[in-house]
C-alpha cells in the first residue's frame, strides 16, 4: 500500500520556530482519561491508595508474621517501594527537557513522520467517554519512549505514565528527570517478593483507574535487537486488564504503535548483542552521547511512527467474566484472554509497520551476496530489483511503504539514494556506482571474556558477521509481512509435493518458529490452514508456485522464490543444528546441558560450520544468540526438552527429537552454492575511509 | 357526593367492618380523564406556548400554570432543539383490529353479567403500558395485537367465573391494573390467535375491612394508590407505599411486579407490606383454584412461602384478587431536607454510611450532577426564590467551599416521625455523617421541591417525543462497593454507543433512590435525540439493551422493581439460572395448565400442557 496520506513530518514545523518559544508555549495538555475531578488522584493520593490497599496490607501483615519483622518496618519498606515506583507529572520539567530533545531530534533525524490522522482520531476518541488508554508501542530502541513523549508533547497531549526499567532509575539525575516526565519504575524480577508484587499490582490498578494520564508500556518487554516483533509479555498487561474485570474502569483501549527507524541509534550495539558481545550498561553519559548533537546531522535518517486502531479490551473481558468476578472475587481472567489481546497488539504492530527503502535494499543485497556475489550490483540493477520487489510487497502483501508510486527511474533512484544516506557507514556506492558493504567491525582491543554471552568468536568471524547481521537487521522489518510466505517456500519440492504434506510441513515450521517471529500460537488446524492458504495463494498469484492435481510445484518466478527461501534458511539451519547438538550432547559435550551452554555450543558449532563446510549454516545470521534462545524456548514448550526442577537439569525427549530432526531433514532446502565467507570479500568496500564504530 | 359525606360513610362502614365502596379518582372509562396516548391527566402536561416558552398546564401539580424559562433553555441546549421542530401525533384512531370473538363466547360473557366492552378505544387503552416503544406507537404507529374484549369484574368470584370460561373456551386473559407497567408486561403477544380478554381490575377496588388493632387493611387488588392513601388518611392511617406511579398504579399491579415505594425505609417494599394474598389460578379442573394461605399472621415457617410465587408473577400465573396489607398511623411530623455534596462520589459514600448506621429517613435520594442541573431548571421565573441553594448562598458553596457547579450533587431527605425532637435528632445524625463527606445541609425547601417534582417528571416524556427526543428510565440494584463504578460505566457505555450510532445529542443521568444494608437502587434517565433516524425506537432500545448488559457486567440486577416483562425477558435465564427457569416453567405449567395467562412475560412461548 502506498502511503502518502496521514503522514506528516513533525520536524518540519520544529525547524521553523524557536525551540525555546515552542517548548514554553502556553498549552493545556489533553488528558486522555476523562475522569471526574474527584476521581483523579495525584501522586500522594495514589501512594496512599496503594498503602491502604487491602491486599497490600495483608501482604505486610503476612511478612511481618512470617519474618518476625515489625509491622512498622515492613510498612516503611512498602512506603519506600512505592516511592521508588510512582511517577510524577511535571510539565515544567517536560518543557525543559523538550528543548534538548527537540534539538537532538532535529539534529539526528531528517524527518519524523507521524500518522497525524490517527493521532487526531485518537485525541478525539478520548473525548467520548471515560475510558483509560494504554499506549503500546513496538520496542526497537531506547528512543521509543522519548520519541512518543516528544510526539505527544508536540501535539499538546499529556505524557503518559511510562513503565520503565530500573536501569533508568539508577542513572544519575536522569532517573528523577524521567520520573517527572511520567516514568514509573519496575524492578527486574520480583516474582518472589510478595510485598513488591502486591504494591506493583495495586499501583498499576490505581493508575489505570485514577490517573487522568494514559499508561505506556512495551509489550515486547525489551528492545528487539533484530528489529522485528518479539513475543509479548503478559505480566503488566494482565494486571491492567484486571482493572477492567473488576469494573474499575468502563473500558481500556490499547493503542498499538509501530515505530520503524531508518537507522536506530543502537544499530551496531544491537549487532554485537546478537552475537553475544556484552551490552554496555546504560549510563547517563552513554545515553547522552547517543542523543548527542555532536553527531553528524541527520545521521539517523527518518522515523515512521504509525498508530493502529485502538483495541477495546471490553470486547474480550466480556460480561460473563465480569459477572463471575462479582460472584467469586478470587476469579482470574483466563490467560487465553490476555494472550489474545497481546497478540492482537503484536499483529497490529506488524501490519502497521511502515517500511522504508533501506529495508528492501538490505534484503536485495543480502540475496545478491548469497546468489550472485561475482556479479556487480550496480545502482541500475538495484533500481530494477527494487522497483520489482517493492511492487510485490505493496501490492501482494499490502505492506505499507514510504515513497511515491512511480515507475520513473530517476525518482526511484532518488528514493534509494535518500534511504542510503544515513547508512554510509554500512553501504556505499563506489566510483563505478556499484554497491559495496563497508567493514563495520572494529577490532576489539581488550575482550573481557567473562562478559561474553556465547562462544568467543574469532576476529575473522566478527569481520564478516558484524556487517552481515547489520544488513540483516534492516531486512528484518519486512518479515512483519513475509513470515507465513517464507515458511511455505521451505516446504515445496522441485518435482511437486502433495498439498497435505506441504501443510504439515508448514505447521511444523510455524510451531518451531512462532516464538522467533512472534506469531500467535494456534492449535486449531483449520485456522492454520486458512492462514496457509492465504499465503499460498499469494505465491501462486506471483507465479512462485503452481498447483496441478493436488501437487504443488515451484513456478517460473524463481527469482522471488529464491529471495523468500533464502530468508528462512538461516532459521531452519540453526534449529537443525541445535537438534543435532542435543541428540549428540552426552557423547560430544563435556559440559552439562543448560540454557547457557546450549548457546555457547551452538555458536561454536555454527562458527565451525561457516568455515569448514559448505552446506548448512552458511549465513552469518546463524551466529545470532537470539535465534538459539527462541529455538530453545520453542523446544521447551513442545516438550522436546524438559526442565527437571529437582535436579536443576534439562532432559531431552529422544523420540520427539528424532522425529523433529527427521522432519527437518525432509525439508527440501536449497542452500546457495556460493558460501557467504567466500562471497563477502567480493562485495566489501576496500576504500580506505576510516571506519568509525559508533556507540 | 361531597368528600365529607363519603368520609362519614366510609368511617361508618369501616367500623361495621363492611366493605367500603367509593368512587375512584380515575373513572372506569379512563380516557375521559386520562390521556389516551401519553402519561397522566389530560389537563396536565408540558407544552410550548406562543412565546416559545415551556409551561405546565393545569393546577394539579405545584408548577402548574407557570412558565418555565430555565427549563426551556435547558431543553434547547441539551438537545439542540428549536421549537419549530414540533411534530404532530396521529389522532385517536377510528378503526381498530376486528376483535377475535365468537358470537357464542360473547353470549356466554353477557350471561355472566360482568361489565364488558368491545369498544376500540377501551381495548386500545389496555393494550399497552408506558415504555418508550408503546408510547411511540400510540403517537406514530399501531399495535400488532390489542385485547379483543375488556372485562370489569367486581369481586373475587367474578374473577373465578372469568377464569373458568377462559379454560373452557381456550381464551387468554391478561390482568390489567393501572396500566403503568414499564416492561411491556401488559401488551399482547402479537402472535396470539386466541381471544384475548383484558381483565381490568379497576372496578374491583373495595376496601374489604380495616383492622385497627393489628394495623391491617384488606383490599381488592384493583384499588389504585391515590385512592388507597386518600381513604386511609381520612382514617388516620397510611400504607406508606408510594411508587412514583402511585396516582394510577394498582395494588394488584404492585404485587404482580414486586413494586417498591419511595418511603420503603420506613414502610418496606411491597413484599414487606403484604400479609396475605389471594390469587385465582388457572387450575380449573381442581375444586379449589385460589392460591392463598390459611391464616392471618405476621410470619410463618411453613415450608416455601408461596406468596413469593404470587409476588412478581407479572400476570402469568393467575389473577390477584385480594390483599391484606400492613398500615401505620399517619406520622404527625413530616420534614424535608437536602444536602449538597461536592461530587457524586462523596454523596454515595455518605449514603453508604447513613445506611450502615441505619439512620436512613423515610426516603433519601441522591441525584447526580446532570439531574441536579436539570432539576434546577424546573422552576418558574419567580416564586421559588433564588436557586435551589436557597438558604445557602451560591457563593458560599462555590467560592468558600470550592464546590464546582458542574460536579455538585444533591441528596433529598424525607423524614417522618411523631415528635419533632426525634426528627431533629435523626437529622443531626444524618448531617453529621454528611459532614464527613463534605456535605452541606441545603435546606428544607430544596428537599420538598425535589419530592414534589417526582410526579411531574413523568410528564416530560410526552413533550420530548413532540420534539424528536425519546426518553425512558431504567433501574437496577447493586452492592455498595460497585455502585459508583456501575454508574460511571453505564454512562460511559451509553456515551460510546450514542457516538457509534452518530447520535449527537443525548442525556444520561442517574440517581440513587433507595439504600439497603448491602447496596442500593440506582435509577437512570436516558434521553436520545433522533431527528432523522430511521428506527428511533429500535435504536433507543438497542442502547438501553447495551446499558443493561453493562449493568449486569458490573454486578447490577436485572431489575430492582420494574420487573422483567417482555423488554428484559432475554436476560431472565441468566438472572435466575437454568434451574430457576425450569422451576418457573414447572410452576407455570402447574398453576396455569391451559396457558390462560399468556401475557408471555419473563419466559415467552409457554406452551399449554393440553
Ligand atoms: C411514571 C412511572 C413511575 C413509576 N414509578 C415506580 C416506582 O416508583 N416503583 C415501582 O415499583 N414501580 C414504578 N413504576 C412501574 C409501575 O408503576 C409498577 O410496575 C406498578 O407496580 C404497576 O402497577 P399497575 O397497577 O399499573 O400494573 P399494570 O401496569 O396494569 O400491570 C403490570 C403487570 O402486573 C400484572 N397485573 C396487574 N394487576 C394484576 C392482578 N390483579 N393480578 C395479577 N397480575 C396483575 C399485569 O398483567 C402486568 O403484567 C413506575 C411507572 C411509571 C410509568
Amino acid at each position: 500500500m502506498e502511503l502518502n496520506t496521514g503522514f506528516v513530518d513533525m520536524l518540519e514545523n520544529r525547524r521553523r520556530d524557536c525551540d525555546f518559544l515552542w517548548a514554553t508555549r502556553s498549552m493545556d495538555p489533553a488528558l486522555p482519561h476523562m475522569l471526574p475531578p474527584d476521581s483523579v488522584y495525584d501522586r500522594e493520593r495514589i501512594i496512599q491508595a496503594v498503602l491502604q490497599d487491602k491486599q497490600v496490607k495483608a501482604a505486610i501483615d503476612t511478612i511481618a508474621k512470617t519474618t518476625g519483622v515489625g509491622v512498622k518496618d515492613v510498612e516503611n519498606n512498602a512506603r519506600a517501594m512505592i516511592n521508588e515506583m510512582a511517577s510524577k507529572a511535571d510539565l515544567a520539567t517536560v518543557r525543559w527537557i523538550g528543548i534538548f530533545i527537540t534539538k537532538a531530534m532535529k539534529r539526528m533525524f531528517s524527518q519524523i513522520y507521524i500518522n497525524e490522522i490517527m493521532l487526531s482520531n485518537l485525541k478525539k476518541e478520548t473525548r467520548i467517554s471515560q475510558a483509560q488508554y494504554i499506549y503500546v508501542p513496538s520496542h526497537r530502541s531506547y528512543l521509543d519512549f522519548i520519541l512518543l513523549s516528544y510526539i505527544l508533547f508536540s501535539y499538546d497531549m499529556a505524557l503518559p505514565n511510562i513503565a520503565a526499567g530500573m536501569d533508568f532509575y539508577n542513572m544519575k539525575i536522569v532517573g528523577e528527570l524521567l520520573r517527572k516526565t511520567g516514568a514509573f519504575y519496575i524492578r527486574r524480577s520480583f516474582s518472589n517478593d510478595l510485598l513488591y508484587k502486591q504494591i506493583f499490582r495495586s499501583y498499576v490498578n490505581t493508575i489505570v483507574s485514577h490517573s487522568d494520564r494514559a499508561i505506556e508500556f512495551f509489550i515486547e518487554g525489551t528492545r528487539s535487537r533484530s528489529q522485528k516483533s518479539t513475543i509479548p509479555k503478559y505480566g503488566l498487561l494482565s494486571i491492567i486488564i484486571e482493572s477492567l474485570l473488576q469494573g474499575d474502569v468502563p473500558d481500556i483501549y490499547f493503542v498499538p504503535m509501530s515505530i520503524n527507524y531508518e537507522r536506530p541509534p543502537e544499530e551496531l550495539l544491537f549487532v554485537y548483542e546478537m552475537l553475544g558481545v556484552p551490552k554496555p550498561k546504560e549510563s547517563t553519559a552513554r545515553l547522552f552521547r547517543s542523543l548527542s548533537i555532536l553527531q553528524k546531522p541527520f545521521s539517523h535518517g527518518r522515523i515512521f511512527f504509525n498508530i493502529g486502531e485502538p483495541i477495546s479490551a471490553s470486547q474480550f473481558v466480556d460480561k460473563t467474566y465480569r459477572q463471575k468476578k462479582v460472584l467469586q472475587p478470587s476469579f482470574k481472567i483466563p490467560s487465553s484472554v490476555v494472550e489474545n489481546i497481546a497478540y492482537l497488539i503484536i499483529e497490529s504492530h506488524k501490519k502497521n509497520t511502515v517500511l522504508m527503502p533501506i529495508n528492501i535494499i538490505a534484503l536485495l543485497l543480502n540475496e545478491k551476496i548469497q546468489t550472485k556475489p561475482k556479479e556487480l550490483y550496480t545502482l541500475d540493477l538495484l533500481i530494477q530489483d527494487y522497483q520489482w520487489f517493492k511492487s510485490f510487497v505493496t501490492k501482494s502483501l499490502k505492506a505499507l511503504i514510504y515513497g511515491t508510486e512511480t515507475t520513473d527511474n530517476d525518482m526511484i533512484k532518488q528514493e534509494i539514494l535518500e534511504s542510503l544516506k544515513p547508512h554510509d557507514e554500512l553501504i556505499v556506492l563506489d566510483s563505478s556506482n556499484t554497491l559495496k558493504i563497508k567493514q563495520r567491525h572494529k577490532r576489539i582491543k581488550q575482550l573481557n571474556y567473562s562478559n561474553i554471552k556465547g562462544y568467543p568468536l574469532s576476529e575473522q568471524t566478527l569481520q564478516i558477521a558484524v556487517s552481515a547481521i547489520n544488513i540483516a537487521i534492516y531486512s528484518n522489518p519486512i518479515l512483519a509481512y513475509l513470515t507465513e510466505i517464507v515458511f511455505i517456500t521451505a516446504t515445496i519440492e522441485e518435482n511437486g509435493i502433495e498439498t497435505e504434506v506441504a501443510l504439515e510441513r508448514y505447521e511444523l515450521l510455524r510451531r518451531l518458529f512462532s516464538t522467533e517471529f512472534a506469531m500467535r500460537p494456534i492449535e486449531d488446524k483449520t485456522l492454520i490452514k486458512i492462514e496457509w492458504e492465504k499465503s499460498l495463494n499469494i505465491l501462486i498469484s506471483q507465479n512462485c508456485l503452481h498447483i496441478v492435481n493436488n501437487l504443488i510445484f515451484i513456478g517460473n518466478n524463481t527469482k522471488l522464490f529464491s529471495i523468500l527461501h533464502n530468508i528462512i534458511l538461516p532459521f531452519i539451519d540453526v534449529a537443525y543444528v541445535i537438534c543435532i547438538l542435543l541428540s549428540e550432547w552426552t557423547e560430544r559435550m563435556s559440559v552439562e546441558l543448560t540454557d547457557r551452554t546450549i548457546l555457547v555450543e551452538t555458536q561454536k558449532e555454527v562458527e565451525r560450520l561457516i568455515f569448514e563446510t559448505k552446506d548448512r549454516c552458511q549465513h552469518p545470521y546463524c551466529l545470532s544468540l537470539d535465534l538459539y534462545n527462541t529455538t530453545w524456548s520453542s523446544l521447551l514448550s513442545q516438550g522436546i526438552i524438559a526442565y527437571q526442577k529437582h535436579t536443576n537439569t534439562y532432559q531431552t525427549d529422544k523420540a520427539k527429537l528424532t522425529y523433529l530432526i527427521g522432519a527437518l531433514l525432509e525439508l527440501p532446502l536449497r542452500h546457495p552454492t556460493e558460501t557467504y565467507v567466500d562471497a563477502f570479500p567480493l562485495i566489501i568496500s576496500t576504500s580506505s575511509m576510516d571506519i568509525q564504530a559508533k556507540l | 357526593m361531597s368528600e365529607q359525606w363519603k368520609h362519614r360513610t366510609a368511617a361508618e362502614t369501616a367500623s361495621a367492618n363492611e366493605p367500603i365502596e367509593f368512587e375512584s379518582a380515575v373513572p372506569k372509562i379512563r380516557q375521559r380523564l386520562l390521556k389516551w396516548n401519553g402519561w397522566g391527566y389530560k389537563d396536565s402536561g408540558f407544552r410550548v406556548n406562543d412565546k416559545n416558552v415551556i409551561e405546565f398546564t393545569g393546577n394539579r401539580y405545584p408548577i402548574g400554570n407557570r412558565e418555565l424559562p430555565y427549563f426551556t433553555k435547558w431543553c434547547e441546549t441539551t438537545f439542540d432543539l428549536t421549537w419549530d421542530m414540533k411534530c404532530t401525533f396521529q389522532n385517536l384512531p377510528k378503526h381498530f383490529p376486528e376483535p377475535i370473538l365468537s358470537a357464542e363466547l360473547l353470549d356466554v360473557i353477557k350471561e355472566l353479567t360482568i361489565d364488558y366492552s368491545i369498544d376500540g378505544v377501551d381495548r386500545l387503552f389496555r393494550a399497552h403500558g408506558h415504555t418508550v416503544r408503546e408510547i411511540y406507537l400510540l403517537k406514530h404507529g399501531s399495535f400488532q395485537r390489542i385485547p379483543d374484549i375488556v372485562l370489569w369484574p367486581k369481586c373475587h368470584e367474578d374473577v373465578v367465573k372469568i377464569v373458568n370460561i377462559c379454560a373452557h373456551y381456550g381464551i387468554v386473559c391478561i390482568p390489567f391494573g393501572g396500566g403503568t407497567s414499564v416492561s411491556r408486561a401488559t401488551c399482547c403477544p402479537p402472535d396470539e390467535c386466541r381471544t384475548i380478554i383484558s381483565l381490568d381490575t379497576s372496578q374491583m377496588n373495595r376496601i374489604l375491612w380495616i383492622d385497627r388493632d393489628n394495623l391491617l387493611i384488606c383490599c381488592e387488588s384493583g384499588i389504585i394508590g391515590q385512592d388507597l392513601e386518600r381513604l386511609l388518611r381520612i382514617e388516620g392511617f397510611t400504607c406508606g407505599h408510594e411508587p412514583d406511579s402511585y396516582e394510577f398504579s394498582s395494588l394488584g399491579g404492585w404485587v404482580a411486579t414486586r413494586a417498591s415505594g419511595m418511603k420503603k425505609n420506613t414502610y418496606g417494599n411491597i413484599e414487606d407490606l403484604v400479609v396475605r394474598l389471594r390469587m385465582v389460578t388457572g387450575r380449573t379442573e381442581n375444586p379449589v383454584i385460589t392460591l392463598e394461605r390459611g391464616n392471618l399472621v405476621p410470619r410463618v415457617s411453613c415450608g416455601p412461602d408461596f406468596d413469593h410465587v404470587i409476588l412478581g408473577s407479572e400476570g402469568t400465573l393467575g389473577i390477584i384478587t385480594e390483599i391484606v396489607l400492613k398500615i401505620r398511623p399517619l406520622p404527625r411530623v413530616v420534614k424535608y431536607g437536602s444536602i449538597v455534596f461536592p461530587h457524586f462520589l462523596s454523596g454515595v459514600h455518605a449514603l453508604r454510611e447513613i445506611a450502615k448506621e441505619r439512620c436512613q429517613p423515610a426516603s433519601i435520594r441522591l441525584m447526580d450532577n446532570e439531574q441536579f442541573q436539570m432539576g434546577q431548571t424546573l422552576r418558574p421565573e419567580s416564586g421559588w426564590g433564588g436557586l435551589i441553594l436557597q438558604g445557602l448562598k451560591h457563593m458560599y458553596i462555590t467560592r468558600i467551599k470550592g464546590f464546582r457547579w458542574d460536579q455538585i450533587c444533591v441528596a433529598t431527605l424525607l423524614m417522618e416521625g411523631d415528635v419533632a425532637e426525634d426528627i431533629a435528632a435523626q437529622e443531626r445524625k444524618i448531617y453529621k455523617i454528611a459532614d464527613k463527606y463534605c456535605g452541606i445541609p441545603a435546606g428544607e425547601a430544596n428537599g420538598e421541591r425535589g419530592y414534589m417534582l417526582t410526579f411531574v417528571i413523568a410528564y416530560i416524556r410526552d413533550l420530548a417525543i413532540e420534539y424528536n427526543v425519546l426518553a425512558e428510565s431504567f433501574e437496577t440494584s447493586v452492592s455498595w462497593n460497585r455502585a459508583l463504578s456501575l454508574c460511571r460505566n453505564v454512562k460511559s457505555r451509553v456515551a460510546r454507543d450514542c457516538k457509534a450510532r452518530d447520535i449527537r445529542k443525548y442525556f444520561i443521568s442517574c440517581r440513587v433512590t433507595q439504600t439497603y444494608d448491602a447496596g442500593c437502587c440506582v435509577y437512570f434517565y436516558l434521553a436520545v435525540s433522533y431527528s432523522d433516524m430511521e428506527n428511533p425506537v429500535e435504536t433507543y432500545e438497542a442502547i438501553e439493551h447495551a446499558a443493561r448488559e453493562e449493568i449486569l457486567a458490573n454486578g447490577g440486577s436485572l431489575s430492582h422493581h420494574h420487573g422483567v416483562g417482555k423488554i428484559r425477558a432475554s436476560f431472565y435465564p441468566e438472572a435466575v439460572g437454568e434451574a430457576g427457569v425450569s422451576l418457573y416453567r414447572a410452576t407455570k405449567a402447574h398453576l396455569d395448565p391451559h396457558n390462560i395467562f399468556a401475557a408471555g412475560n419473563m419466559v415467552s412461548g409457554n406452551k399449554s400442557k393440553l
